[in-house]
């Protein structure tokens, strides 16, 4: 076990080595710089792996943390190092095992570009900081790499810096995300000082395991820990707040779409398989922390169930086929967030897992047709694609029918275990009803995923171009991840299915705290009806997309003139981004405006006014010394006379 | 001679050797000036080695060495220097920046070379010198010899614009600080020597902060009496923070001074007056810090929302930077008035990581502005397609100042954000951390508006930074962050070891009056092991 040290720290590092490697030398050499950052993605791959054979081989809830001392001060340690358990070790193999081949395929999609070397040196630079996030010990580390996901985010939505659209896109993924970072910060904070005030110095700690001890304590410390439970639970939202922000959830997700301004591949490696994936995957870690408060939960499931609605509708009226992904993976994470609120963290592990692949496949393939049509995004010039580029065609095929949840693809799988959780569950309020939205999303999925395909692939070719199908380099991964997108449903089949239930909920046995309540949930099962209920949502799904976009037989022109103020609305996306620039150029600026006036109005006229009286005062003075000497003598006469007035009167 | 004295000296020395040098072999001027600073940067790096091995136990010895030399016997005033964990930080700060600034300078300025070094020297100096003395005439003196020729920098090398109102508000505001400073520091003497004289009645005065420090320690100072000395200090000493509202002359001194300038300017000019207030404020009154301090943790939340957002409305690149400053200073402020080992290590880690990164944003700037000859934002534009590296560099330098991870200025804000909390400021440390917020607003919208969208082809005969010598400035800016901001333990270590005892100070008067007061402090600090003596009643 004394590897595992070191393969923790060959994850988080080997890619902030390529990131340094380009950046110092291979700048000019672009082909090298690709090479680098692939090399050091598997070698992160592979420490994974063999990380992967430990731990998964080990009992359930085997968990080592490695820390040094990263800052000090007064009775405060933070510190920083590497946690290895399940966890970790599943959301590193997702991270860097769809990474490698996004990494591949960026060889092929980014050739030519004037900003090769740079584009690498921010993808290895964003693999170290999700990475940093997944191996985490504690809160202060994950929200350092949090911000730093941020950050290479930001540098890779505005990969081409000279696009206003990239720039604004970019600018608006950072300034959103550092909202939910200063919740995220004021809850770490809260919950620090909260544990300081109640338990006193010796027991607060940023440590995950430190802090899990304190929580499922049944004694003294769980006692005063359950008198504090509201500041507590506070403290959980506010960090959630950070969840919100990078897993897109509403009412913070308007940079996601805006986000595909990045090149394809970042589309697909961060902005569908990975780093929005951060949100779910810190709330498994922090699970502990919401188990105890079924409000919290209640609040979470709410969020997901709501998200995954209101992003699902919008992905219809989309015609950019970007642009319809980014909507789909909002309410694929949307699904995510919804398990985790119903209590069943594994559920949402394994559909990170699952949608990771599918997702990654969808996004490359769509870059695959984007480049076929010479960088044409709109669906409603393209068509007819299926026989100029059958490989990409068939892949992405694969990743519709596991987004839609068709049996056996890996979605099924994975939707059916969150239906499962949803359909169960007796804490959250309403969760019949998020029930029910839940199997409304199922349809609403496979629709607007037909009518992508069948706009894209079927019918004839309506646009200008030549498209072909993409070199190796491309298709490679596309067929990869499509195996994995059918198969990746293996990992966790449910009870009633495989004998001894799902493989990833025994290994992911720990994440789940079970505090008395919770009782019962725990195990996910096989429930025929909650299987046939999705499917058969799904199916209808695709019959409605082919009876709009396949025969033709209904027509949409006639649909949307009946639903006119609602397709108004979704084409406005709610008018989320028009409330947002009213804050940010009525309120904000108004106020920045009235500071300024402020600073250089009041402050410094005040300023200025006492310079100038005494300016005057001195030209004023000055004309009394205009070199008359018999003023000067009158004057001092004058003087010598108060004076001797004063002291005599004095006297 | 010990090696601090040498910090002072060795710029004074190239400095007066550079007037005997005539005005054409600009070569061996500017030669002779980086050499200067280099030495600095070599002693300044000794100094922090010499805290990392030795501890804060090294540096106390190596100040028991080094004697009082006796200057003006009657009056009291000694030239007398020691260093300790807070102190090395900053000597590193000032030597980094100063070399770099001889660097940068080397290639930006060509007018009057000669006498631009020689003034630039003679500010470092100034400034070595309130960093290491312990005698508060060369406190004051040392502060004056840095002012006076950042004016002459600013009037002469400025843009010219407005360079003359700019150096005339900045010298006038600093030495009106430093005079209201100077009544506090006279009290302190008085005072001193009222309490010398009871022991001794022939007894001479002293300026030595030692004899300061043990008659506050003894008790001398009443309660009444700190109140006063303490607002005088602050309130001179906060001028050159500046806190708001004392902080008009501090944008447009950046705004008009040379890149070099602004850099020392921004960089450590700024950092006298928190140093000053923690080196003799806090030790010599800590009465008056415990009674005074919540209040500046208010006005600390003008400077950092009221600086930001008066930033977020400014249109010239300097100004935003300029304001965005006198924001930061808000950080250092709240930390400060923590009055927690945390806040405060936090303070003054903030002190040198904003220094670095302003010095660094300001050298950018000024590379640039060389050439476009504007700082007017919407004139810019697509910079970054003609200066790649410039705009890699600004761009890391952004994320710094933005309190991005991986830098220093992350560390050691969260620093004062806990310190904050920690001390019962939960309101102003919530207000902090929404500050963050909008100094990422203003600042990646003047990051885009300047080196990113549309190239714009009258820029581009603009030239990149090339070779190692134009480049190596800002990599060596840039590393310091880095190294500190990824790995900050070190740091901290240092400047906590310093810190500990004054915070100690302040804490056991904070203690006092909630004791007096009946009051549970609001504060969650632990209470230091030892209570310090009990000020005199009033007299």
């Amino acid at each position: 076990m004394a590897n595992l040290e070191l393969y923790g720290y060959v994850i988080l590092f080997a890619p902030l080595v390529a990131t340094v490697l380009i950046t110092c030398l291979t700048l000019k050499h672009k082909a090298l710089s690709g090479w680098v950052a692939i090399a050091g993605m598997l070698a992160a791959l592979t420490a994974n792996a063999l990380m992967a054979a430990e731990v998964f081989s080990a009992e359930p809830g085997f968990t080592r943390v490695y820390e040094i001392e990263w800052l000090s001060a007064g009775s405060v340690v933070i510190p920083f190092g590497v946690q290895v358990d399940a966890l970790s070790t599943l959301m590193g193999l997702v991270v860097t095992g769809v990474g490698s081949c996004i990494f591949i395929f960026s060889v092929g999609y980014m050739k030519g570009e004037e900003g090769y070397s740079r584009y690498f040196a921010c993808l290895s630079l964003f693999a170290f900081s999700m990475l940093g996030i997944v191996m985490s010990t504690n809160l202060i580390q994950t929200f350092i790499f949090w911000e730093l996901v941020g950050v290479s985010s930001y540098s890779l939505i505005g990969y081409y810096l000279e696009k206003d659209s990239a720039v604004d896109a970019g600018k608006k993924a950072f300034l959103t995300n550092r909202i939910g970072d200063f919740g995220m910060t004021w809850g770490i904070i809260l919950l620090f000082y909260t544990i300081v005030d109640t338990l006193g110095w010796d027991r607060a700690s940023f440590s995950f395991e430190d802090l899990r001890l304190l929580y499922e304590d049944t004694g003294a410390v769980g006692a005063i820990m359950a008198e504090h439970a509201g500041t507590l639970a506070l403290a959980t939202l506010l960090i959630f707040t950070g969840a919100v922000a990078k897993s897109a959830q509403v009412p913070l997700h308007v940079w996601l779409p805006d986000a595909m301004e990045g090149p394809t591949p970042v589309s697909a490696l961060m902005h569908a398989a990975t780093m929005v994936a951060a949100g779910v995957f810190l709330v498994c870690r922090l699970f502990f922390m919401f188990a105890p408060y079924p409000e919290a939960l209640a609040v979470v499931a709410w969020m997901g169930g709501i998200t995954a609605f209101l992003a699902a509708a919008l992905a219809f009226v989309q015609h950019d086929i970007k642009k319809v992904l980014a909507y789909s993976t909002l309410s694929q994470l949307g699904y995510m967030v919804l398990a985790l609120g119903m209590g069943s963290p594994p559920a949402a592990m394994f559909h990170l897992t699952t949608h990771a692949c599918f997702k990654a496949l969808l996004f490359l393939g769509s870059g695959s047709v984007i480049m076929g049509c010479h960088h044409e995004q709109d669906m409603r010039k393209m068509g007819g694609l299926r026989k100029k580029m059958p490989v990409t065609f068939w892949t992405f095929v694969i990743g519709t029918i596991a987004l839609a949840g068709i049996f056996p693809a890996s979605g099924f799988w994975s939707k059916d275990a969150i239906l499962g959780s949803a359909s169960i569950n007796h804490t959250v309020p309403g969760a019949t009803f998020l029930y029910g939205v839940g199997v409304l999303v199922a349809f609403m999925t496979a629709a607007y995923m037909g009518r992508c395909v069948l706009l894209t692939f079927f019918g004839k070719y309506r646009g200008h171009a030549h498209p072909k199908e993409s070199p190796a380099t491309m298709t490679g991964p596309l067929v990869l991840l499509a195996v994995a997108s059918l198969f990746a449903g293996a990992l966790s089949l449910p009870k009633g299915i495989s004998a001894e239930g799902g493989w990833l909920e025994r290994a992911l046995v720990g994440v789940q705290a079970a505090p008395s309540w919770f009782a019962g949930v725990h195990e996910e099962q096989f429930h025929l009806s909650v299987a046939i209920g999705g499917t058969v949502a799904a199916l209808l799904g695709l019959f409605v997309a082919y009876m709009f976009y396949g025969s033709r037989k209904w027509s949409i022109d006639g649909f949307v003139s009946k639903v006119g103020p609602l397709h108004h609305l979704l084409e406005k996306k709610y008018y989320f981004d028009e409330f947002y620039l009213w804050i940010v150029r009525e309120v904000q600026q108004r106020v920045a405006v009235l500071s300024n006036f402020i600073e250089v109005h009041i402050l410094r006229w005040i300023v200025d006014t006492i310079a100038a009286i005494h300016r005057w005062f001195g030209g004023q003075i000055r004309l009394l010394l205009d070199g008359h000497l018999h003023r000067y003598i009158t004057l001092a006469l004058l003087g010598v006379v108060v004076i001797l007035t004063a002291v005599l009167v004095g006297n | 001679m010990d090696a601090l004295t040498l910090l002072v000296v060795v710029p004074l020395l190239a400095a007066g050797l550079l007037v005997l040098v005539p005005a054409t072999s600009e070569k061996l001027v500017r030669w002779t000036a980086i050499t200067a600073s280099g030495i600095t940067l070599g002693i300044g790096l000794w100094f922090f080695r010499m805290a990392l091995t030795g501890g804060e136990a090294a540096l106390t010895e190596y100040t028991a060495a080094i004697p009082r030399r006796t200057w003006v016997e009657s009056v009291g005033i000694s030239w007398s220097v020691g260093v300790d964990g807070m102190s090395v930080a900053m000597l590193l700060l000032n030597s980094l920046v100063l070399f770099a600034g001889c660097l940068v300078s080397g290639h930006a300025i060509q007018d009057r070379v000669k006498e631009y070094f020689i003034l630039f020297l003679a500010l470092g100096a100034g400034v070595f010198g309130v960093f290491i003395v312990k005698d508060m005439f060369f406190l004051y003196f040392a502060f004056e010899l840095a002012v006076v020729p950042m004016y002459l920098l600013i009037g002469c090398w400025g843009s010219p614009k407005d360079r003359e109102y700019a150096a005339m508000k900045l010298t006038l505001y600093l030495t009106a600080g430093a005079l209201v400073a100077l009544f506090g520091l006279l009290l302190l003497y008085f005072e001193t020597w009222d309490w010398l004289r009871l022991a001794d009645p022939e007894a001479l005065p002293s300026f030595h902060l030692d004899d300061v420090f043990a008659a506050s320690d003894d008790g001398a100072f009443g309660v009444g009496f700190q109140k006063t000395a303490f607002a005088l200090l602050f309130l001179g000493f906060a001028t050159i923070i500046p806190m708001w509202p004392l902080h008009t002359w501090s944008p447009i001194g950046h705004a008009a001074a040379p890149a070099a300038g602004s850099m020392m300017h921004a960089g450590v000019l700024m950092k006298l007056g928190s140093f000053a207030v923690l080196r003799v404020a806090f030790p010599a009154c800590p009465e008056g810090a415990a009674y005074w301090l919540p209040w500046v943790a208010v006005i600390a939340m003008a400077n950092i929302i009221y600086g930001g957002y008066v930033a977020m409305a400014q249109k010239d690149i300097k100004f935003v930077i300029g304001f965005s400053s006198s924001s930061h200073m808000g950080y250092t402020l709240l930390g400060i008035a923590s009055v927690t080992v945390m806040g405060v290590s936090g303070a003054v880690f903030l002190m040198f990581a904003h220094g670095v990164m302003t010095a660094l944003t300001f050298g950018l700037i000024g590379f640039f502005y060389d050439q476009t000859h504007s700082r007017y934002i919407p004139d810019l534009g697509g910079l970054a397609q003609q200066m790649p590296f410039v705009g890699t560099c600004f761009v890391l330098a952004t994320m710094a100042s933005a309190g991005v991870p991986g830098f220093a200025n992350f560390a050691s804000e969260l620093m004062v954000m806990l310190g904050a909390w920690e001390a019962g400021y939960e309101v102003q440390a919530v207000i902090a951390v929404f500050g963050v917020v909008i100094t990422a607003v203003y600042l990646l919208r003047a990051l885009a508006d300047v080196f990113f969208r549309a190239r714009k082809e009258r820029w581009d005969k603009i030239k990149d930074a090339r070779g190692p010598f134009q480049r190596a400035p800002f990599v060596l800016l840039i590393l310091v962050l880095l190294v500190f901001g990824m790995y900050p333990k070190p740091m901290t270590d240092v400047i906590k070891a310093g810190v500990e005892p004054i915070v100690a100070k302040v804490q056991a008067a904070q203690d006092r009056i909630a004791r007096e007061t009946g009051e549970a402090p609001a504060s969650r600090r632990t209470a230091p092991e030892t209570p310090a003596a009990p000020a005199k009643e009033e007299r």
